[in-house]
Order: structure tokens, then sequence, then C-alpha cells
């Protein structure tokens, strides 16, 4: 028996290391995309390799925003800056709560906040967050809380992405990459400020209604809980918010009612903006449940003025 | 509870240190252990199915005691059909009834009467099959003599739940399993050596072949109207590989974790498609099942004796009953009868048994022969293979109809252009190692253990650069 443990170890110790090695090997001589299971894309969509390069630069802003691609398509920091308030955006491609704290939590001290606006779109809740740490592995500086929350996701690809990711991080591999700020195929434009902006407005109806539901495991659901929480105790207010969708994304009013319950308690409020931009979807939207700029500009309006009437826009 | 879970990443080293680390004569201990486990990863499924096993298990056991007891041969009779008819009868309510039901509904509404009656919902116990005919080859080899039954009701409920092979097999004999519970067992370095390798080698098997092929499999399967004839042929052949991939995986799993516990259960496959004929085939496929079937269907019946009209009778009793088994569905009814059609002229030739050794014994290559027997043995479990996977009679007709067109000359649409490596690689090791129990087993014996070590890792390494990243069931869980 000791013998064969004795060998188990050994091997264990042996294979870990041969491990990285073949994922490094695989990683580096065929196309990523040959091997199903590593995930790394430099410059991914949603420009976060360039959101975070200036977030390193900048310090205090009055408004902080926090979510999935709902939050840097959404709030246009041009717009804030015109009401007299300085902004920046940590929104990024299919962020869940768990990113977002990686994310709060590497940032809060240096943006200091006046206030925090969180969006709140329950897809990015009852995700495994999957998506949004291979973008994060392959396009935002890697620490610890990175690769424990990576290790924690139990998932073959994110693992296999950090491995690979750590040693392109080690060798510099990626040192001298720029992304540019104008992404061809999706013509998005990056805004100082965290912001994306689409270029172009042709509307992809969406193919089918999307049903509601909330069911946010626990890590997602205790990530978002420790943002709230750390907010509080930094005397930070938080709003959360539901960005404008199309019919085929909105809720039954019972399901909205649903959430309304849930989450109004837990900031100090809760808008409910998915149907703040009624009417054609094609004048609003580029999609299901993503707004062209005229949409944005209508809804940051929108956002503005019911922040005022809570009194609880910070004095500019 | 799947093997491919971080949940049984956990379990097993847990049983593992758990089991060894009770002395080795108290095998009561380790029996109860044993079942205790059985049992934990059998509710991890649904508590309620707990129910179930456990009452066949108690049944059993004591007809099993009634018969042996019993000198009045009408009496043990009796005891021995009430096992048949409430195991049975238990199989067939959980897997069977919908399906006579909807016939009935059918037959009914043809002359204008229909019943109305409305499907159950039921759900079908992970694994009933397979312990069903496990527990019954007992009381049968008890009614037989051929077996003494078992008074240790803990290491009977262990025999039956036994947790490496309780879901999908092999389908072990009371005869060869039960009195390992009763032994005292005592840790063999080598077995568990070999048994943890053959693990490793289950897991690429279903992880990396099967899992990968089963996309493909169920792109072409759902898409096969407007797919070419040739990708429709890949399809059959990716299937062929998968469901080979998946249940052979899981029995080398099973048996790899029997091992480390001390444990040996009976081979279930055998290099099946290296076979030269279908009646080759079906002594290296499944042996476990078709073995019970030919012990306790086909020789009571009459087996190979008799007239040549009660032999092809014999013949398709075994393979409907045994296409039946694993499912209520008319396409597993075909599947069975189209093996008895292939099976019938080796039989009625005489020719059944001219293929008893392993191919290309002690060469490197086949001859040419042979690899032409073997292509085109394969070709025809492909055919039948169809008829398993399709959905329904009427998918599979179309899906075959459609393999014969001109577009069979076009290029296959593969959809992962990894497979033919993946494939080209488990053939090659599964072809070298074709004279062992499994691929893997002598691979890199006469390397250093730096080698044999690095062969191991790279393994391992496929399986996490390919491995599916949801939790996949095996195919064979649904029979």
């Amino acid at each position: 028996m000791r013998s064969y443990l004795t060998d188990l170890f050994l091997f264990l110790v042996f294979a870990i290391p041969a491990y990285v090695m073949v994922i490094v090997f695989a990683g580096n001589v065929s196309p990523f995309s040959q091997y199903r299971n590593i995930k790394y894309v430099r410059g991914g969509n949603g420009h976060l390799h360039t959101r975070l390069q200036e977030a390193d630069t900048l310090g205090q802003v009055d408004i902080l925003f926090l979510g999935s691609s709902h939050a840097y398509r959404g709030f246009d920091p041009r717009i804030f800056k015109k009401a007299g308030y300085t902004s920046f955006n940590l929104g990024s491609s299919s962020q869940t709560p768990v990113q977002t704290k990686i994310l709060f939590d590497r940032y809060i001290d240096r943006f200091n906040p006046r206030l925090i606006v969180f969006d709140v779109f329950p897809p990015a809740f009852n995700g495994d967050g999957v998506e949004s740490f291979l973008n994060f592995l392959s396009n935002a500086p890697l620490d610890r809380h990175l690769m424990m929350a990576a290790l924690d996701s139990r998932h073959a690809t994110v693992w296999n992405t950090a491995i690979f990711s750590t040693w392109r991080t080690l060798i510099g591999a990626d040192d001298g990459f720029t992304e540019p700020l104008l992404r061809g195929a999706e013509k998005d434009l990056y805004i100082p400020g965290g912001y994306v902006e689409k270029t172009v407005n042709e509307f992809k109806p969406p193919s089918s209604k999307v049903h509601f539901k909330w069911s946010p495991p626990s890590n997602q659901w205790q990530a978002f809980l420790h943002i709230l929480a750390a907010s509080k105790i930094k005397g930070i207010p938080v709003v959360l918010v539901r960005t404008p969708v199309t019919g085929s994304h909105q809720y039954l009013p019972e399901d909205r009612m649903k959430l309304d319950r849930l989450l109004s308690p837990l900031a100090d409020a809760y808008l409910d903006l998915s149907d703040a931009l009624p009417g054609d979807p094609a004048e609003f939207f580029y999609d299901g449940h993503h707004m062209n700029q005229k949409g944005v500009e209508r809804l940051n309006a929108i956002f503005l003025d019911s922040l005022a009437a809570r009194g609880l826009l910070p004095p500019p | 509870m799947l093997f491919n879970s971080l949940d049984f990443a956990v379990f097993l080293p847990l049983v593992f240190a758990l089991f060894w680390a009770i002395p080795a004569r108290r095998t009561d201990i380790r029996n109860s252990l044993l079942l205790a486990a059985s049992y934990v990863f059998y509710g991890w499924w649904d508590t309620r199915f707990l129910v179930l096993i456990a009452f066949s298990t108690m049944l059993d056991f004591y007809l099993g005691i009634g018969i042996a007891n019993s000198t009045d041969e009408r009496r043990r009779r009796l005891l021995l059909w009430t096992s048949l008819v409430v195991n049975l009868g238990l199989l067939g309510f959980f897997k069977y009834f919908n399906f006579f039901l909807d016939q009935l509904n059918g037959a009914f509404s043809l002359f204008g009467m229909p019943l109305g009656s409305e499907r159950l919902d039921i759900i079908l116990p992970v694994g009933i099959s397979f312990y069903t005919f496990q527990t019954l080859s007992y009381t049968i080899d008890v009614y037989r003599g051929d077996l003494k039954a078992s008074r240790n009701p803990v290491a009977f409920a262990a025999f039956v739940s036994f947790f490496p092979q309780l879901v999908a097999g092999p389908i072990e004999r009371a005869s060869n399993l039960l009195p390992q519970f009763a032994a005292p067992r005592q840790f063999r370095r080598s077995a568990a050596v070999d048994g943890s390798r053959q693990i490793l080698w289950g897991f690429f098997k279903k992880l990396v072949i099967a899992d990968n092929c089963a996309e493909q499999v169920d792109r072409i399967f759902a898409g096969h109207e407007t797919a070419a004839a040739s990708t429709l042929v890949l399809g059959a052949v990716l299937f062929a590989f998968q469901i080979y991939g998946d249940f052979s995986g899981y029995s080398d799993i099973a048996t790899g974790v029997a091992r480390l516990f001390g444990f040996e259960l009976m081979r279930n496959f055998a290099f099946p498609y290296f076979s030269r004929d279908i009646a080759e085939f079906w002594r290296r496929w499944h042996i476990s099942l078709s073995t019970w079937f030919r012990d306790y269907l086909y020789v009571p019946i009459g087996g190979s004796r008799g007239s040549t009209a009660l032999r092809v009778r014999n013949t398709f009793i075994i393979f409907l009953v045994s296409g039946f088994w694993h499912g209520a569905n008319w396409t597993f009814l075909v599947w069975g009868a189209l093996n008895a059609l292939y099976f019938l002229p080796l039989l009625l030739s005489g020719r059944n048994r001219q293929n008893l050794g392993t191919v290309a014994e002690g060469r490197r290559l086949p001859t040419w022969g042979d690899l032409l027997r073997m292509t085109g043995t394969f070709a025809m479990t492909c055919i039948a293979w169809v008829f398993f996977r399709a959905r329904d009679l009427q998918h599979a007709v179309e899906y075959v109809a459609g393999m014969v067109d001109v577009s069979l000359l076009s290029l296959p649409n593969l959809g992962n252009k990894n497979l033919p490596l993946l494939l080209g690689l488990f053939i090659g090791l599964e072809w070298a190692g074709r004279e062992d129990q499994y691929g893997i087993q002598r691979t890199g014996m006469g390397w250093n253990r730096l080698g044999r070590w690095g062969f191991y890792a790279l393994l391992i390494a496929m399986i996490g650069l390919f491995m599916p990243t949801e939790e996949s069931p095996f195919i064979y869980f649904q029979f």
C-alpha cells in the first residue's frame, strides 16, 4: 500500500508540471481554436485590455459603473461629463458579479467614487462566468484574486487558459500588445472612460423571446453582496439599474415585481429602466438588449433625471 | 454520481482510504462501508431510487434462502417465479409501461376505439436493467444449485449495489462477485496500479473519444435531411466510436475502480471493432450481457440444438430480447433484428465459431483478408448502430436511405478537425493492445519510468485539452 501511495504521489508531482508543459506547448504550436479547452484571445470583444490600461492611469471619479456589456455599452462618460460628473465604466462582456468583485476590489480605492451604478442584468447573475473569466485571463493583469477565482470556477477551459496566460505573462509574450480602438467587424469604438460606442446603426432583431430566470449560483450572489457591503462600509451609495431592452427581452410584470422586491432593499435605489425606450426597437437598439448611440443618449438623460429626482446625484 | 464529476473525485479517494484503513480480518465492516458508499453513490441521483434497490435486494436475499432451504420442487419453483415476476415486473413497469400503453392506444385507435389512457410520468431509475439482471442471475443460480444462497444480508446487499458497476455494468454473476465479498481482501499493489491505468484509459475513451464524437453525431443526426451522404456515413461511424468509447470506457473505469478495492470484475469488452465477423463481434461486445442472455435465455430455450427452424427462432429471440432490453423503442428491436440477420448466415453455415482468437495474433499488422473482413463487419455494425441511435424508425430509415446517394463521393462535413487525429491515436493504441485486457495495459512497459509516466501524463493532458466542460452522462445509464 505504502509503495502504491508513494508512487501515486510521485506521479502527481511529475504529472502536474508535465500537464503545464503540454498546455503551453499545445497553446503555442497550433491555432487556439483547435484545442477546445484553451481560449486565449488577447484583445477580445469589449476592449477590456484597453479599459484596464486606462483605469490604471486614472484617479478619483464621481461615478463608477459596474456590470456586464450593458454597463460599458450603456453609460457614456461624455454625457455625464457634460452634466458635470467624471465617471469611469468598469463593465465588460458577459461580466458576472464574480468578476465585478475582482475589479471592484482592485480599483475601488483608486477611483474612490461618490456613486456606484451597478447594472443588474439577470442572465449575467445566472451564469457561471466562464466567458468572462476567459476574457479576464486574456486581457486583465493576472493577480492572486483573479487566479483564485479562476481556480474556483472548476472549469477545464478556465484552468487551461489560466496556465497558458500565466506562461505568456511570465515570458512577456504580449508586452508590446496594443489593442485597436476601433474593432473591425463589430465597428466598436473605444471611448476614454471605459465606454464602447457602436459606430454602425444596424438592427439585428432577436430570434426568440427571452423568458425570465433568476437563479444566481451562490458564488455570484455572495460576490454581489460583498460589493454592496463593501460599498456601504466605504460610505458610497449604490444604485442598481436595469438598462433598456427590446420587447423580446422584457419580462412579465410579475417577474419584474419579483426582482424589484428582491433588489430594492439591497441598495440605495433600484431603477428598472428595462422598458424606458419603447417604440420601434430599430430606433434605439442594435440587437435585442443592447442600445445604439441614440438609445444610450436617451437612456443617460432619463437616468440622470431619475437620479436627480431621488436626490442621489452627488453635487457636481 | 457520475464517474466524470468532481463529486466522484472526492468520493473515491475517501472511500478508498476508509476501506483500507479497516483491518483485513473485519470483512463485515469493509462490506458495510462498501454498502454505505454504494448507497451514497446511487442516492446522489435520486434518493427515491434507494427504496427500489433495497426492496429488490431484500426480496432476492430471502427468496434465495427460501429456494436453498426447500426440497419441495413446487415451492422452489414458486419462489423462483416470484423473483422473476417481481424483478421483471418492476423493470417492465419503470421501463416499458408507457411504451406498451402507446402501442395499445395505437392498436385500439386503428379500430376507431381510442383508449384515451394518458402516459404516466415515470422516472426510469438509473441502472435498473443492470442490477435487475444481476439479482436474477443470483436466484436462478441458487435454484439451479450452481450457487449456495447467501446468508449474509450485508455482503449480499453490497454485491447487488457495488458502486463501480451498479449503474452500467458489467452485469456480474453472483458466482463470480459474491464470494469476493465473503473473502478477506489484501491490498495488491500490482492490481491497484493496473486498475489505476485502466481507469485512466477509461476516462480517455469517455471524455476524449466518446464525448468529442458525440457533438458531431448529435449535429449530423439532427440535420440528416440536409446532410450529404458522406456526412451521414461519417455520423454513423462516429456514433460507433462514441458508443464504444462511452460504454467500454465506463466498463474500464468500473473494472479499474473495483481493482482498487481488491475486486475482479468480469471483462465486458474485448476490442469488438477488430472482429472479423459478426459472431466474433458479439463475443467481444458487452460480454456480460451477451453471456447472460446465452446462459439464462438462449441455452434454456434450446440454443443451437435442434432443427434449423428452431435455431433460427432462438437466434431471433435472443437478439430481439437483447434489443428490447436496451429500451422501449422499435428502433432497438430493429437493431436486434438486424444483428440476428447478420448472424444467421454464419450460424446456418456453421462458421459462427471460426474466429475465436485475436486477429493478427503475434503479428504487427493484419493480413489484407483480415483487414477486409474487419472493415466489412464494422460497416455492418455501423448500419445497425443508426437504428440504435435514431429517435424513431422513420428517422433511422431516412438516415440510412440518405447514405446511398451520389453525394457519398463528396467530402464529409467533419465539424471537429481534431477528430481524425484523436481517433487515429485511439485506434492505434487499441490495435497495439488488442491481445491485452484493455488498450494501454502494456503500453510503455518496456520503457523507463520517465517515459511511461510521460505517456500517462500526456493522456491526462489530452483529457484536459479535449474533454467537454459540462458533465456528460454515460449513454448506457438510460438503459
